[in-house]
């Protein structure tokens, strides 16, 4: 029979909702006095909650020791070294890469320029391409025509 | 008065800083170090990777001093850098482990999968048993959302009011007290999961 007590005593502690609510809250000491004598009295009595408690504690305690972490007594020292590498760094790419990046922007703006100053002139001033050709065809024929042949034609004339 | 005088010191501090006084900012280091290292720590759990973060908090103060423009406080301003700069590293890390894995899978080599983690490999029993322990509470805290996360390390490790986190995350007082009390019960929840599985 107390077998029979102690089981069923043993499920409903099992049954117990503490773990999933507000225990931690109680680990913290952060509950009014009224509800912390509440959640003690339920403490006596239930194991599971007990030892869930002592997690929630170590886990409190924890935290507690990351808080207090030493760091390093030269972290300025390192800071600055940081620091300057990045200037140095960061003047590294402008003496790198800036002066390319001038150049490159002067001859795409030159190329530019030089386009617009060539659609800026009105197409009147050009000779037309027939007149063009007329010219260059009598500039050629004078380089083309032979001696022998300009005498032979000229010959022809005083026979005829 | 006493007021006045304060906030016009502070004023002046903040004109020493965005002149890139190199002294002022040795003080702002010196005031605000302990500070910074421990809200990264609550968010990395490691002392190295919380010095780094702070390094990189301090060069952002250093670089952006110049655009401060004295809305918030100061502090509140090298909380939410360091906050920021704790989420990112934890982001870029999780990326990292990703690749990692992915890497491991697609070589076929499952060596660095199964190895212990650092500092395990020669440790006695009882500090065996710690490590799993932090290791499980660090797990937990990682299981939280990164509000609920920062409002508990903030008030957890800095020790912040109510009023200042609500600052420094730009949220209201009963939103994060809402997010408090829900990282503490997740927290709980997750604890309890672990101490059933005799992890803890």
């Amino acid at each position: 029979m107390k077998k029979i007590v102690s089981k069923v005593k043993k499920e409903l502690t099992m049954k117990c909702t503490y773990p999933n609510t507000d225990l931690i809250f109680y680990a913290e000491g952060s509950f009014s006095k009224e509800k912390m004598s509440v959640v003690e009295s339920h403490l006596i009595e239930c194991e599971e909650c007990t030892a869930l408690l002592e997690t929630l504690k170590r886990a409190l305690t924890l935290i507690e020791k990351e808080k207090l972490t030493t760091f390093d007594p030269y972290f300025y020292t390192r800071h600055l070294t940081r620091r300057h590498e990045r200037e140095r760094k960061s003047t590294f790419i402008i003496n790198r890469f800036v002066p390319a990046l001038v150049a490159a922007t002067l001859f795409t703006g030159g190329v530019l320029t030089g386009l617009n100053i060539g659609k800026l002139i009105p197409a009147t001033q050009y000779k037309s391409e027939e007149v063009l050709t007329q010219e260059r065809g009598y500039i050629d024929e004078l380089g083309q025509e032979s001696i022998e042949s300009f005498f032979l034609t000229l010959n022809n004339g005083e026979n005829e | 008065m006493k007021q006045i005088i304060q906030s016009a010191q502070k004023a002046e501090f903040i004109l020493t800083l965005k002149s890139e006084n190199e002294e002022s900012f040795r003080y702002l280091v010196d005031k605000y170090l302990v500070n910074v290292i421990r809200t990264s720590m609550g968010f990395v759990h490691s002392k190295a990777d919380a010095e780094d973060i702070a390094q990189d908090v301090f060069i952002e103060v250093f670089e952006s001093a110049s655009k401060f423009r004295g809305d918030s406080e100061l502090s509140t301003w090298i909380y939410r850098i360091t906050v920021n700069k704790s989420i990112n590293f934890l982001r870029s890390s999780r990326r990292r482990k990703m690749v990692g894995i992915l890497d491991t899978f697609l070589s076929g080599d499952n060596s660095s999968v199964t190895e212990p983690a650092t500092g395990q490999e020669m440790a006695p029993d009882n500090e065996i048993s710690k490590i799993e322990q932090s290791k499980a509470i660090n797990s937990a805290m990682a299981s939280l959302s990164f509000k609920q996360r920062t409002a508990f390390v903030l008030s957890k490790y800095d020790e912040l009011s109510y009023k200042e986190i609500a600052a420094i995350m730009e949220t209201s007082v009963s939103s994060v007290e809402s997010l408090i009390f829900r990282a503490k019960t997740n927290l709980q929840k997750k604890l309890f999961v672990f101490y059933k599985n005799n992890l803890l």
